[in-house]
């Protein structure tokens, strides 16, 4: 079952662009990971999503149910965690979740509030205005998680926060999807999407470019070895005699990192006219092939 | 999950807004009700009555208009206390809440970012514009009424050589709540096309250039046309004393100006983008 549809969504502000086109669905159950850089559209299609936002052309269905601009739509099976999450300064965090979730139809998640505080190591009655960066935006967490929802949407919900508690977030989303929620994971932090995402879209300039298993994207990016020589052996030419598709990441007195497109083959017959002491294979990250297709994508290297 | 997606009226939302703006309700009607029995205790007393309204004839003709204008009697008591209902700092009260609380409410919980949270939940965007038209109404309306009890207070701590026709006073405060009420209505348009500065700055323009022309509409016969076009015309007129009429033409004309301004701010909300 589709739990989130996008379908032809296009967002135009005035004469600028927001996105434009997208389409994709997310199955019940599914973490999906959506990235881009800033400016890249991830924001306005979540807009579009909790119904912010009205969509120039196309719509956009949660759980079966066509999204209405302003009519709050499925949003009691939603939890959501904008991107700068701010809430009313002078109040404790406690009396502001338990607001929004009463306006939410769930008045009975103090529980699993508080469970999810000691998880995240949050006071919640301190005001906002007391609360560092890292600890409102673990009240966001709360606010998107405290009422169990069906979806959940979540843009940049790591941002601030220490890598410990990143970890109790990385659990909770996994509980989550567990627990049969579907998620859409909007991030820059590549390795937490890696780590927790099944599938990922991405997106540049308002445009979907790729949208496969985390996997495939990974393959998709440029391989790497590493070389090391055998002690003085004279590896001076090494870099003059660079075959085209071969790139230097780093060069030292005796080893040598390179990335490549395509097989093995080219790189290894180039190197083999060297006296190779071993040879490894670093693995090729999320991060690495966002990085390549991005500049592959603009341009630079095309 | 459990989670109920029944779509009802927010009332935590709105008692929570009723809270937070409550304070600020509470010290503009102490100062509208303390106003009125100041004003009523300056005027009871017959000696310094005589020696104000001596002042008052001196005075040039357009700060009496400031004080009232025609619908001031100066020979009279009820004329007198009727300074109190349109006084330029008890205007000044109705239109501190009137512009203050839907500018507030809209445009700032907007520019806050918290209204972004509140229509993530079970709240429509018609249910906030509700919520702010409602509270902007009740609490001028609750205004109205806390000046009128002044009078009625005042009236029974001193004693007036003639009779004060309280009723005459209570269609007055209802008139006048009808003037802020349509304040109140354009602050809520303004809310709901711009950003707080800016529909709190339209709305106060508004209601200076409003005031100005009445001034001098009042002050320089040959602008009486300009009259009719602020809304000021519309309040305090001379027969809710003199006949104990409610000015129903007056009222209409008020009550069309906040329904449309009211109607129109709301589709314009329903329509715009969030967050601001």
């Amino acid at each position: 079952m589709k739990a989130i549809e996008i379908n032809s969504l296009t967002k135009v502000y005035g004469k600028s662009r927001g996105v434009e086109n997208l389409s994709f669905d997310i199955t019940s159950g599914e973490i999906f990971g959506y990235l881009g850089p800033n400016g890249s559209g991830k924001t306005t299609t979540i807009r579009c999503l909790m119904g912010l936002l009205r969509p120039t052309t196309g719509y956009c269905n949660i759980l079966s149910k066509r999204i209405m601009h302003g009519r709050a739509t499925q949003h009691a099976r939603i939890g959501y965690l904008p991107g700068d999450f701010r809430i009313w300064p002078g109040r404790t965090a406690r009396k502001s979740l338990d607001l929004m979730a009463r306006l939410g139809n769930s008045d009975n998640v103090s529980e699993r509030r508080n469970e999810l505080a000691d998880r995240l190591d949050l006071d919640l009655d301190r005001k906002i205005s007391a609360l560092s960066k890292g600890n409102r935006q673990k009240a966001g967490i709360i606010f998107a998680f405290q009422h169990q929802p069906e979806v959940l949407i979540l843009d940049e919900p790591t941002i601030g926060i220490d890598p410990l508690i990143r970890q109790v977030v990385m659990e909770l989303i996994r509980e989550a999807a567990h627990d049969g929620a579907t998620v859409l994971l909007s991030s820059h932090d590549l390795s937490e999407v890696a780590a927790v995402c099944e599938r990922a879209a991405i997106l540049r300039e308002g445009r979907l470019v790729e949208l496969s298993s985390i996997s495939k994207i990974v393959q998709q990016g440029q391989r790497q070895l590493k070389v090391w020589f055998i002690k003085d052996s004279n590896i001076d030419d090494v870099t003059k005699e660079l075959p085209d598709g071969i790139r230097i990441i780093q060069h030292d007195s005796n080893s040598l990192h390179i990335s490549y497109n395509g097989t093995s083959d080219k790189a290894l017959k180039w190197l083999a006219k060297f006296p190779v002491d071993r040879i490894t294979t670093p693995e090729t990250s999320l991060e690495n092939a966002f990085i390549q297709y991005y500049q592959k994508e603009g341009g630079h290297e095309k | 999950m459990r989670n109920n997606n029944h779509l009802s009226f927010p009332w935590p939302l709105l008692s929570f807004w009723v809270r937070r703006i409550l304070i600020a309700w509470f010290l503009i009607a102490f100062w509208i009700f303390l106003f009125q029995i100041i004003v009523c205790g300056i005027v009871h007393d017959n000696e310094k009555v005589k020696a104000f309204l001596q002042y008052i004839e001196v005075l040039p003709a357009f700060v009496k208009a400031l004080l009232g204008g025609e619908a001031l009697q100066f020979g009279n008591i009820a004329g007198l206390i009727a300074i109190g209902y349109q006084e330029p700092f008890i205007l000044l009260l109705f239109m501190l809440f009137a512009v203050g609380v839907p500018t507030a409410l809209l445009a700032g919980e907007a520019q806050k970012g918290n209204m972004e949270l509140i229509l993530s939940r079970q709240v429509t965007k018609t249910h906030v514009y509700i919520c702010t038209a409602l509270i902007t109404v009740t609490g001028m309306a609750a205004l109205v009424l806390v000046m009128f009890m002044g009078t009625v207070v005042a009236t029974n701590l001193y004693e007036f050589d003639q009779k004060v026709p309280l009723y005459s006073f209570f269609i007055l405060a209802i008139n006048g709540g009808f003037l802020a009420s349509t304040a109140g209505g354009i602050a809520l348009l303004s809310a709901a096309c711009f950003q707080r500065t800016t529909a709190v700055s339209l709305t106060i323009a508004f209601l200076v250039i409003n005031y100005i022309v009445n001034i001098v509409a009042t002050w320089w016969p040959s602008m009486k046309w300009l009259y009719p076009a602020t809304i000021f015309c519309y309040v305090g007129d001379p027969k809710i004393f003199t006949e104990t009429a409610w000015p129903l033409a007056d009222m209409g004309v008020l009550a069309t100006l906040l329904i449309t301004s009211t109607i129109l701010g709301g589709i314009i909300w329903q329509r715009r983008d969030l967050p601001l």
